[in-house]
């Protein structure tokens, strides 16, 4: 019996390590843009010593010519600038962003680091969020110059003239500035040619029951409402703005009616598919854009973050959902 | 003279009983169809039962989402009742229920297995896989209750199969991490019947009308069975026949709960414990008071749920367990002194 046991817990055992070793990570599609401005590092190679105060308000002196640098988080900024990293965060996918991360290693430990893994790098200067714990900024400063990056802040001209005074690359901030500002023009051009600046627009969810993505948090809101301006019915700006109850909270299939726009787009988590359960959701069968077919599908994993180099997959993105729910082909 | 007494009692019992159970269903039935996200007129629901018009939207609130969400609890309810009766009783341990042993846990790993090697797979194939995870859980129970000394006890096997449940719970998280199922797997996991089509219903009737019909025919030999072993085979019983018998019930029962609302714990344990207070010990009437109460206990949380925040949606495993865990303390605690069938 013991034996039958012990081959019965091997099997099992066998059998798990088997289900979690078998799966392979699905590739996102990204848009790659070919105007991006190719910017190369054009600091010196000498020492230049440089004190600021951060964010958080420390005084932080560090070397500004330093090639040594290792971005616990806003690498999608920095890298922007040409500049070469040692290492990067953990949460950055670089599929389609591989020429900006060449030479750089993926950090291990994100939660929210390893004191033990970023040391091994050497580094000499730290970029960090700027919600990060002044404890573990106060840590990784024993380490090297730590200093917090705009982590809130959905203003580019802010985040990145800030890391170009930090490293001395103001030139090339400007450069990037009006880059992600034309960027915007542009969308902001397309959308009115597509007569859909006043219609309503509702991005539905769904997180075991049928919801609205929270406006905190998705960065592809402020492109939406903040920067190309669409509108949304107030019931679902408030239910958006609501921090009172829980994230997500699941919609009565008899209520989605409700809160249905002009338009509709349904965001996935890691996928640009609407799940089963949401197609087959009476409530939703009823909405009219439904009805019509003209949902407009969207993942939301690339909106997790905020980087100048991601703007254009994000923008492009967008509006082929947008088009998607109005309807409009090219 | 005594005995016959008692018997003509429960049934008395059991008559009375059952006839609040179905009112109670009946009505809390009723408040589910009228009440919800919004408020139906009765002559809306009666249209849309018996002169449904699919272009009008209560109706079709009614008929499409409010009643197989209702179908949906009772079957929930029915299931993991007698599920639990079942299981109380071949074990005799009134703490055996499928969510606790884990028999719950292995269906829920068997529906994560096949959602993230078989993302194509349809209803039928997750029912099939979510009852052979359930049936290796209890092949493994067993296994462990029999390794070392002595035989097998009930507390032995209460005890293995809430390792057992923790083990797999944590392997289900993990193999939904890797995959990220995390938003397929909420579903299954919080406890709901928010999203029941009329499909997850037709998939789920023909097994637990099987499961049903079953253990209504080994009922009698259940009963038996409790009066010990010996006895039940001097009597004539098979006592390998129901014990096999009854396995599979409880197997089929618990998964087809799993596939409509997700694992969700306690329903089995104190809906049978309430029915054999009520009725006693003979299963020809502890399963059908079980399958009433159960679903009348399941409608009714399901519509306490729906009035928390009316227009959103509470997973109604959440408020089993805040019922269901103070219930298990007592139970624990009075089966120290108090040994059951014993």
């Amino acid at each position: 019996m013991r034996k039958f046991c012990a081959l019965l817990a091997l099997i099992i055992t066998l059998g798990c390590g088997a289900l979690l070793a078998g799966c392979s990570e699905t590739e996102a599609e990204v848009a790659v843009d070919e105007n991006f401005p190719a910017l190369v590092d054009t600091r010196g190679t000498e020492v230049k010593m440089n004190t600021v105060f951060t964010l958080k308000g420390n005084e932080v002196t560090y070397n500004m010519n330093t090639r040594r640098i290792v971005c616990v988080f806003g690498s999608q900024d920095v890298v922007a600038f040409g500049v070469k990293l040692l290492a990067y965060e953990s949460s950055t996918e670089t599929t389609g962003y591989e020429s900006f991360y060449e030479g750089a290693t993926k950090l291990q430990d994100g939660q929210p680091f390893s004191e033990e893994e970023i040391l091994s790098f050497d580094p000499e200067l730290i970029f960090v969020n700027q919600n990060m714990s002044n404890d573990n900024i106060e840590t990784l400063n024993k380490i090297a110059p730590t200093i917090p990056l705009y982590t809130d802040s959905d203003d580019f001209s802010v985040r990145l003239n800030y890391i170009g005074s930090i490293l001395g690359l103001e030139e090339s901030a400007r450069t990037l500035i009006e880059y992600a500002d034309g960027l915007k023009d542009k969308m902001l051009a397309e959308m009115r040619s597509y007569g859909l600046q006043d219609k309503t627009l509702t991005i539905f969810t769904y997180l075991g029951n049928i919801s609205i993505v929270p406006e905190r948090g998705w960065f592809m809101n402020t492109i939406i409402y903040d920067y190309l301006g669409v509108k949304r019915l107030d019931n679902v700006r408030e239910f958006m703005q609501d921090e009172s109850g829980s994230v997500y909270e699941p919609i009565s299939a008899e209520n989605l009616r409700n809160y249905e726009g002009d338009l509709v787009m349904f965001a996935g988590f890691g996928e640009k598919k609407i799940t089963t359960y949401v197609s087959e959701n009476e409530g939703w069968k009823m909405l009219k854009a439904v009805k019509e077919d003209r949902v407009g599908v969207i993942d939301l994993t690339p909106y997790a973050q905020k980087g100048v180099i991601l703007l254009y997959n994000q923008y492009y993105q967008i509006m082929q959902a947008l088009k998607t729910a109005a309807k409009i082909t090219d | 003279m005594k005995i016959r007494a008692s018997r003509s009692d429960n049934t008395k019992r059991f008559i009375i009983f059952l006839t609040i159970g179905i009112a109670l269903l009946f009505i809390a039935g009723a408040l589910t169809l009228v009440f919800g996200a919004n408020t139906m007129s009765p002559k809306t629901v009666f249209d849309s039962l018996f002169s449904f018009n699919e272009s009008d939207y209560d109706q079709v609130i009614v008929r499409n989402m409010r009643l197989p969400r209702l179908i949906a609890d009772i079957i929930v309810g029915v299931s993991l009742s007698v599920a639990g009766a079942i299981m109380q009783g071949t074990t005799k341990n009134p703490m055996a229920d499928s969510g606790i042993m884990g028999i719950s846990s292995g269906a829920t790993l068997g529906v994560v297995v096949v959602l993230a090697f078989i993302p194509g797979a349809g209803r039928f194939e997750k029912m099939g896989v979510s009852a052979l995870g359930a049936g290796l859980v209890t092949l493994l129970i067993y296994t462990i209750a029999f390794v070392g000394k002595g035989r097998i006890t009930s507390d032995r096997m209460v005890l293995s199969g809430m390792a057992i449940s923790t083990l797999l719970s944590s392997v289900t998280t993990a193999i939904i991490l890797k995959f990220g199922l995390m938003n397929q797997m909420i579903r299954y996991t919080s406890g709901s019947s928010a999203n029941t089509i009329w499909k997850d219903v037709f998939v789920a009737l023909p097994f637990f009308s099987s499961g049903l019909i079953v253990s209504l025919i080994i009922s009698r030999s259940l009963t038996v069975m409790n009066l010990g072993e010996e006895v039940s085979r001097s009597l004539g019983a098979n006592v390998a026949v129901t014990r096999t018998l009854s396995t599979i019930v409880v197997l089929v029962l618990s998964a087809v709960a799993v596939i409509i609302i997700g694992p969700v714990g306690y329903i089995g344990l104190m809906i049978p414990y309430i029915a054999r207070y009520m009725v006693g010990t003979d299963y020809r009437l502890v399963l059908p008071v079980c399958a009433v109460y159960g679903g009348a206990f399941v409608v009714i949380v399901d519509f306490v749920a729906r009035l928390i925040h009316p227009g959103m949606e509470y997973p109604i495993g959440i408020l089993i367990t805040i019922i269901g865990v103070p219930f298990f303390i007592y139970v624990s605690r009075k089966q120290e002194g108090d040994r059951f069938y014993d």
